[in-house]
């Protein structure tokens, strides 16, 4: 009989535990505690033992709470400005993400007030954080939990061979909005193939092949500097502000992993509050 | 101590012990007859494997000819595929010899598996197979997620397309074949990209019954998986169709062309609001809240599936302006 009853025991400790082994740990999608513990892992692995502290007053993310597609998921975090000090880098965390380090947008000293939006892939149900980093050395951290899945090994939208052909191109819209801020929104066709999607004919892994680096200059100033990983969509798109009363030339450089390098740059003029488009040639 | 261990051990196996057997009990799914030898299953309006949801959603039926039957999608997983068995057990003793998949989603093909038993010729649209492989991991992990409770289901591949090929397979012909069930012949058809890449529809000869899968939805909000402007493209084909009940993937059964009128209408603003918002350089978190809002009242589920249609719709054709 007391055999009988260690069985018992036994059979169900360690059908619990093989529950919690085979999904519990891989997405942590039940358990709050699991997901912590992935982040303190995470935050020691990226930010060693600098303070992280509440992004309250300092920047704000936002993201819907059930993203509608896991392979495009819109974020947007904004910055306030700081006396004394300035965010120059906000960094991108998806915790439960194959590669969870997603990115670094490093910013112009200029933009006060930075608004930035992108698309995301998710691939479970996970947080998604924003950390900015200030001039001096502190880190604030906003973060939102999202219910999404399936973005990461999500097939490519659209034809592979068109899409490898069309890499690199951009598209450019700048409008001038009020006080000399401008609004930008550009475009880098790429597959953004993170190296964990099936070729849906030849059911093969498709190898890894995506924008690492992005860098937005006017004239000699760095607007932004993109460093990012494979958790950026198809086709990344960036929205963002910043200020210009100048005429000068918008270049970008785009590099992929394959180490190919991608430009684009265009001339404007500023006259009356507007920035406009100077025709070349 | 040890008395107290054996008790809750006692309850524990009692509880898992009474849960499987639930689980297991499968009873046959209420169909009705809606012409002459043609039955549907209709889905209920809920979330799929959400809470109680073993994958009931669609609609899922079964036509009898004078030799043998054919399945039109299986439901959502195993055991709604076993539930629709049993029913066709109770109705006829004829041999079960096709299964037709309308197109590649979960809530109408997961059930295939439990039809193989059955000795049957499993159909689909000619792009069915590349579907299912491309969402195979996904699919996968939908269903190991999802637990017990769906215990069984797997993907299964079509066996034969829907289309007519050369002798050597290579070339296709046209994208329609018939198949005859005994003095009763039914024409396949594949069609074009659309809802998604993989729909097929099936018309009954005998009664002019259409079954369209998810080309065509009454209550619950179709899902855009596909190409939106092809889509509706493709209704105003099918409107030209002669046909006396139409089955469409999701609510009621039709005997006129309003759902399809409703269908072509809430697509039509979908595109509509999503072209002009990329257009006026809407930022697509916005473009999510906006688009299709008008349409909101006439559909069930609405804010869980409109957001992803606008999403599609808005990355397909965010280069084109």
């Amino acid at each position: 009989m007391h055999r009988l009853v260690v069985f018992l025991i036994l059979l169900f400790s360690s059908t619990v535990a093989f529950a919690e082994s085979s999904s519990d740990i891989a997405y942590c999608s039940k358990s709050e505690e699991c997901r912590e513990q992935r982040w303190l892992e995470l935050k020691q692995s990226v930010f060693g033992d600098n303070e992280i502290k509440s992004g309250d007053g300092v920047i704000e993310l936002d993201t819907p709470k059930r993203a509608p597609d896991g392979a495009f998921v819109p974020l947007n975090f904004k910055t306030v400005e700081l006396k004394n000090d300035h965010v120059s880098k906000v960094h991108l965390v998806i915790d439960m993400n194959p590669s969870p380090y997603s990115g670094s947008f490093t910013f112009s000293n200029k933009m006060k007030q930075i608004d930035l939006s992108t698309r995301i892939r998710l691939d479970a149900y996970s947080h998604v954080r924003v950390i900015a980093e200030t001039k001096k050395g502190d880190y604030f951290m906003a973060a939102n939990f999202v219910k999404a899945s399936g973005g990461c090994a999500a097939p490519p939208l659209g034809d592979m061979d068109g899409m490898i052909a069309n890499a690199g191109k951009m598209k450019v819209k700048l409008k001038s909005a009020d006080e000399g801020i401008v609004n930008a929104k550009i475009m880098i066709s790429h597959p953004q193939f993170n190296g964990l999607q099936t070729n849906p004919v030849t059911t093969e892994m498709i190898q890894a092949f995506y924008i690492e680096k992005i860098n937005i200059k006017y004239n000699d100033e760095v607007l932004l500097a993109l460093e990012s990983d494979i958790s950026i969509s198809q086709d990344p798109t960036f929205r963002f502000n910043f200020p210009i009363q100048k005429d000068g030339d918008l270049k970008i450089v785009a590099n992929d992993t394959d180490g190919k390098e991608y430009t684009f740059s265009k001339s404007y003029a500023f006259k009356n509050n507007q920035l406009i488009e100077v025709a070349s040639n | 101590m040890l008395f107290n261990k054996f008790i809750l051990s006692f309850f524990l196996f009692l509880f898992i012990f009474s849960n499987n057997l639930i689980a297991n009990q499968i009873t046959p799914l209420k169909v009705e007859q809606i012409a002459d030898g043609i039955y549907v299953h209709i889905g209920k309006h809920e979330n799929f494997y959400e809470e109680n949801n073993i994958g009931d959603i669609a609609n899922i039926g079964f036509i009898i000819g004078d030799d043998s039957i054919a399945v039109i999608d299986t439901g959502g997983s195993h055991q709604i595929g076993e539930s629709l068995k049993l029913a066709i057990k109770q109705i006829s003793k004829k041999p079960i010899k096709y299964v037709i998949n309308t197109h590649g989603h979960q809530d109408h093909i997961f059930g295939n598996t439990a039809f193989l038993s059955e000795d049957v010729t499993i159909y689909g649209h000619y792009n069915l197979k590349k579907f299912l492989k491309e969402r195979g991991s996904q699919y996968v992990r939908q269903i190991t997620e999802a637990g017990d409770k769906v215990k069984g289901t797997s993907i299964i591949f079509p066996h034969k397309i829907i289309a007519e090929t050369s002798a050597d397979e290579t070339k296709k012909l046209s994208n329609e074949i018939i198949i005859d069930l005994g003095n009763r012949k039914l024409l396949l058809v594949s069609h074009p990209t659309s809802h998604t890449y993989s729909d097929a529809t099936i018309y009954d000869l005998k009664t002019k019954t259409f079954f369209v899968g998810d080309l065509v939805q009454d209550e619950r909000l179709p899902t855009m998986d596909g190409l939106t402007k092809e889509w509706i493209k493709l209704l105003n084909e099918i409107d030209k169709v002669d046909y006396k009940i139409m089955v469409p993937g999701h609510g009621k059964i039709q005997k006129d062309n309003s759902a399809l009128i409703k269908t072509k209408t809430y697509l039509q603003v979908l595109y509509d609001d999503v072209i002009n918002a990329i257009k006026n350089d809407v930022p697509a978190e916005k473009v999510i809240e906006i688009a299709a809002k008008s349409e909101k009242d006439k559909w069930l589920l609405f804010d869980r599936v409109n957001p992803g249609n606008v999403v599609r719709t808005f990355m397909r054709y965010e280069w084109e302006y």
